[in-house]
């Protein structure tokens, strides 16, 4: 691959075990930063594994068990000083089904920074909550009703309250896995333009089972099989002229 | 589809519809039989309450009576309880033989009337008043359990004596009032005189030393099981039969931790019989594993989504816990810790098992003073056949059952305020 942007995340000989059982096999991959890399495959070939192994949340699992290197910037993320929690505060995370803790739409937001004590006084802490939800496209929705709570919202605005909640805390990176797999039409498209937006600040990497969603998104897909990472290359070309028959057969559906 | 030229059209098939009605039969059935099944266990808890009721209830008034007593110099002995006799037979204007003294003493409570007695000693010679609890077979005549048109020898009051209670009662010497001594007063040998206080104190110390103990530790145990334990490896095996034995412990019979509470906290480490200090402890081991067992439940029943979440936003385990399961499990928490110290306070056996079953008649003054609790003293009450004392175990029965009631309604109040707050 010819990259002009930068490498943000680079991974060499990656594994995920559960227990005994492999999810993910010796995969190598260079994500370059600003920039949208779509994991594509069947279900349950490892594609939230190999997301979680980004910000360390599968130290989260009792039984996961990650072997290989994996470097942010450079840095060895799994060396043993590096603390995940300081990791998951550059790292953000929005999961398939939107979570908003059960209390404000200003205390979800707010959540982040106050645990990083990224703002000192009121005024800095509203500023970072607006400017969050502005950039999740939600502030003109919820601004005069930002203590209402959460769980009230619909959850197309759930997920973007999620994203603003992850955005709070400033990160470089943010994770997707599925987020619009319980949206609807409207809603996915609102997060597929807010996606748009959002990579020219922060390095995306997205889970979907939608193939045209990752060709709509991203800049770089990767097809996962098995464990095995099959292909990766930029979308377009992954798309037009896959190089592995299995990556052809599961573009034009005949499995998956 | 028939073709009868009576038959209406139908959406649906003989078939399809006869065994519509079976279906509909057996949900009229089942309805039935819910509603039987409710109306059973209703009428039983009613009919447990009210006969309960019917006893109890007239143990919370008591009958006093104004004595004017003539306590004449000549009859002054060193024996009150004789100077009591003389002066209720020259009240009543009748010669006092020995028989007739013992049938005036039992009208009144004589133990009171003594106490007062020798406490106005030094006012002998002039007309004494004094207002004293009846006795308990004149209090139970006063009440009407006495049936008068029985013969004699079938009931503990004689004709005389009746005819004396009568008398009080037309000069308008009788008064009903409540019964304060029923709340303040230790247990005594005299029903009259016999009150819930040890029992009452004894049980709130139980309780409050065992939910001192049990709830943070509990509360604790059940919150570093679901959210920090290993779940794999050895350490997670050693997690997992924690568990199970945990729910065991739960099940062990109540009267095994008094003998436990016996062999540890008296015979090992030497504390004394009959203390509520004891009681506490042993009732603490009891709720324990009921507390671990319904807050487990309650932080289970929280989605992981949300610790996750905040997992990913860079809060520490310790956080994600503390700020968003706890909050969330709290209310169910709380109400299974409620569930779990009304059980101790209705707990027995174990507290048998520790001696508290003894017979005190003082007023404990902290967790290291002899004691009983109320359903012991229930026990001992109820374990005397007459009317007095039948009455006061059920009066002691519904102050049990009303602190239960006030415990449980804490908790539910509780439980809506947290509810509340946590949705904003
Ligand atoms: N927590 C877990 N424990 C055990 N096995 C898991 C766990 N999570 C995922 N797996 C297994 O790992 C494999 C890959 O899962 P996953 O990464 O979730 O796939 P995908 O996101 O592509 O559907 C699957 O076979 C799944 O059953
Ligand atoms: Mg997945």
């Amino acid at each position: 691959m010819v990259e002009d942007k930068p490498i943000k995340f680079s991974g060499r000989c990656v594994s995920v075990h559960y227990g005994a059982s492999r999810a993910l096999h010796n995969v190598d991959i260079d994500i370059p930063d600003r920039n949208v890399t779509a994991l594509i495959g069947p279900s349950g070939c490892g594609k939230s594994s190999l997301l979680r192994v980004f910000n360390r949340m599968n130290d989260v699992i009792s039984n996961a068990r990650v072997t290989g290197e994996v470097r942010m910037d450079g840095i060895d993320i799994y060396a043993p000083d590096v603390d995940p929690v300081l990791l998951r505060a550059r790292v953000g995370m929005v999961f398939q089904k939107p979570a908003p803790f059960p209390r404000s739409v200003y205390e979800n937001v707010a959540y982040g920074p106050r645990l990083h004590g990224l703002a000192r006084t009121k005024a800095r802490l509203d500023m970072l909550v607006e400017r969050s939800l502005r950039r999740a496209g939600l502030w003109d929705e919820v601004k005069d009703r930002l203590s209402m709570p959460a769980p009230g919202l619909s959850v197309g605005q759930q997920q973007r309250l999620v994203l603003a909640r992850s955005l709070a805390i400033d990160p470089d990176v943010i994770l997707m896995d599925e987020p619009a797999s319980s949206l609807d039409p409207i809603a996915t498209a609102r997060l597929e333009a807010l996606i748009e937006e959002l990579k020219t600040r922060y390095c995306i990497i997205i889970v979907t089972h939608s193939m045209a969603q990752a060709a709509r998104i991203s800049d770089h897909t990767a097809f996962l099989h098995k464990g095995e990472l099959i292909e990766f290359d930029q979308t377009e070309r992954l798309f037009t002229n896959p190089a592995d028959i299995r990556t052809q057969d599961y573009i034009t559906g005949r499995f998956g | 589809m028939t073709d009868a030229p009576h038959e209406k059209a139908s959406i649906a098939s003989l078939a399809m519809t006869r065994r519509m009605h079976r279906r509909r039969a057996a949900e009229t059935r089942f309805r039935l039989y819910g509603r039987a099944s409710v109306i059973f266990s209703m009428a039983a808890l009613g009919w447990l309450l009210l006969s309960i009721a019917a006893t109890g209830l007239s143990a919370f008034t008591q009958h006093w009576v104004d004595l004017d007593l003539d306590v004449r110099a000549e009859s002054a002995t060193d024996n009150d309880r004789r100077r009591l006799a003389d002066a209720l037979a020259g009240g009543f204007g009748v010669q006092a033989d020995d028989a007739v003294r013992q049938e005036l003493l039992a009208l009144v409570s004589a133990s009171a009337a003594t106490d007062a007695l020798a406490r106005n000693a030094e006012r002998s010679g002039a007309t004494l008043r004094l207002t004293v609890p009846v006795s308990d077979q004149a209090d139970q005549y006063y009440k009407g359990r006495v049936d008068a048109s029985r013969p004699a020898a079938q009931r503990r009051l004689t004709d005389r004596q009746i005819a004396w209670l009568d008398r009080w009662a037309d000069e308008e010497q009788v008064e009903r009032r409540f019964n304060r001594g029923l709340f303040v007063n230790p247990d005594s040998r005299d029903p009259e005189r016999a009150g819930l206080a040890s029992a009452i104190l004894g049980s709130v110390m139980i309780v409050l030393i065992a939910g001192a103990l049990a709830l943070p530790v509990g509360i604790g145990a059940a919150i570093y099981l679901d959210g920090f334990a290993p779940q794999t490896g050895w350490g997670g095996r050693l997690t997992r039969a924690l568990e199970v034995n945990i729910n065991n412990l739960a099940a062990v019979p109540a009267i095994v931790f008094g003998l436990l509470g016996l062999a540890v906290f008296i015979n090992v480490f030497g504390l004394a019989r009959s203390i509520p200090l004891v009681g506490g402890l042993v009732l603490a081991l009891r709720m324990f594993p009921t507390i671990v067992i319904a807050s487990r439940a309650a932080l289970r029943a929280v989605p992981d989504s949300l610790t996750d979440s905040a997992l990913s936003l860079g809060a520490s385990r310790m956080q994600a816990v503390f700020n968003h399961k706890v909050p969330i499990a709290a209310p169910a928490m709380l109400t299974g810790s409620i569930i779990g110290m009304a059980q101790a306070l209705g707990e027995t056996a174990p507290l048998l098992m520790i001696g508290m079953v003894a017979f005190v008649t003082a007023v404990p003054e902290s967790p290291l003073d002899p004691a009983t609790a109320l359903p012991v003293q229930i026990f001992l009450w109820s374990g005397s056949a007459e009317a007095a004392w039948a009455e006061r175990a059920s009066a002691a029965i519904i102050v049990l059952l009303a602190v239960l009631m006030v415990i449980n309604g804490v908790a539910i109040v509780l439980r809506e305020r947290l509810q509340r707050r946590r949705s904003l």
